[in-house]
């Protein structure tokens, strides 16, 4: 019934405790949010747990988000962003438990296994600098603006563009598409 | 290839969708987490509501307790005008003119006890309190007793209140405690002549114009100003 609302709709209510409105969120932005860190993770066990733990940190802290200062992706990719420096600094900071069950079907993981298209963009970008790969991932593959982009990361526009551009530049020569 | 054309390719490879039935069995994970854990904006929000409830219960008690703690205290004192508006607040919320006067004459009973607890400790106020009792008098003596439904109660509150007044009396100054029985004389000349023969036959020595024994023992200037101020022949 609220697969119709749109997302500052459903957070509002969220905010009064409803778990299928976040439910709702969470079918909309699962992909999103998990290619995120499927491309900026070497595991994609890892990106699942990640995933998972943004959308509980949504349900935690969304009384804290205020639709005045940005959309409902904005601040939900910046949880993203944090999660991810916290990951790339080795803090263990994982609501849930990793691997207590497998949540992935073996035809879903194989599939993903064996496209090799994914896995060579995945490799390309795992050479990247996490800045430049962040970049890439934020505005090409989740079609965020710069602005958005230099919200999430807290860069300027300036120093995204030119990322994006350096970022474009190395993949092109790198990768045959 | 341009630079355009190689983002829009690379977008569409790089892009991967999980299946529905993959989406129901991530989002049961997270359900099971959910679950057991209410939003903060639920906390917030229960929060919120436990809190204005409290308040509401705290400003309820603490009103209720502070008109209670008011309902012992005597003019001068910060409660007493508490007291006065609750009681203003009881006349208030009657719904009839007589209902209101029966509460009219129960709290002309606190006056006069009033009156006996502050003739030591604080005669001036004293005096301000009898001001207030003898112009209630002044005006709602003739309509309690017109009224059927008061007349009875007015003459049974009168008469306690000239017990505590006498008593009153007893231990004040002279110059209030000559005041006080100018104002019970004058209750009598206000009341019938039938119930002032019964307080005449149920009161012994105390008469209108006369003194009781215990007047006999008061300064003399006080029984002749008593004497001279009474109604009666």
């Amino acid at each position: 019934m609220s697969k119709g609302l749109e997302d500052k709709d459903l957070v509002k209510e969220v905010k009064s405790g409803s778990a299928s409105a976040l439910q709702t969120l969470y079918m909309r932005h699962l992909d999103a949010i998990y290619r995120y860190f499927f491309y900026q993770t070497k595991d994609k066990f890892l990106a699942e747990d990640l995933a998972q733990d943004v959308f509980i940190r949504v349900w935690r802290a969304i009384d804290h988000y205020d639709e005045k200062k940005g959309s409902f992706t904005s601040w939900m990719y910046r949880i993203a962003h944090n999660l991810l420096i916290d990951h790339y600094r080795g803090k263990k900071s994982l609501t849930l438990k990793e691997g207590i069950e497998a949540s992935y079907t073996e035809d879903w993981l194989e599939k993903l296994d064996r496209s090799d298209k994914i896995q060579k963009i995945k490799g390309e970008l795992d050479n990247l600098p996490d800045d430049y790969r962040e970049v890439v991932v934020l505005r090409f593959f989740e079609d965020m603006s710069v602005e958005e982009v230099s919200n999430i990361m807290e860069k300027s526009e300036e120093n995204v563009r030119v990322i994006q551009h350096r970022a474009i530049r190395k993949l092109r020569e790198k990768i045959k598409l | 290839m341009t630079e355009e054309e190689f983002i829009r390719k690379l977008k569409k490879e790089a892009r991967f969708t999980h299946s529905g039935y993959q989406k129901e069995i991530l989002w049961g994970r997270l359900q099971a987490y959910i679950d057991t854990t209410p939003s903060a904006g639920f906390w917030h929000f229960g929060f919120r509501l436990a809190y204005v409830v409290a308040v509401a219960f705290v400003v309820l008690f603490a009103s209720a307790g502070v008109t209670f703690a008011s309902q012992n205290s005597l003019p001068g004192e910060p409660l007493y005008p508490v007291k006065r508006w609750s009681e203003e607040a009881v006349i208030f919320v009657k719904f009839d003119e007589t209902a209101r006067n029966k509460a009219r004459i129960e709290f002309t009973t606190r006056r006069v006890h009033e009156v006996n607890d502050l003739v030591i400790q604080n005669p001036e106020k004293a005096e301000e309190v009898l001001d207030e009792y003898e112009s209630q008098m002044e005006d709602y003596t003739s309509v309690y007793m017109d009224d059927p439904n008061l007349s009875e109660d007015w003459v049974v509150t009168i008469t306690l209140n000239r017990e505590v007044l006498r008593k009153a009396a007893d231990e004040a100054p002279d110059n209030i405690k000559l005041r006080i029985r100018i104002l019970i004389e004058k209750e009598y000349s206000n009341l019938p002549d039938e119930n002032n023969g019964e307080d005449q036959e149920n009161e012994e020595g105390f008469t209108k114009g006369e003194s009781t024994e215990e007047d006999s023992t008061q300064p003399p200037d006080t029984e002749e100003t008593s004497e001279t101020s009474s109604p009666q022949p």
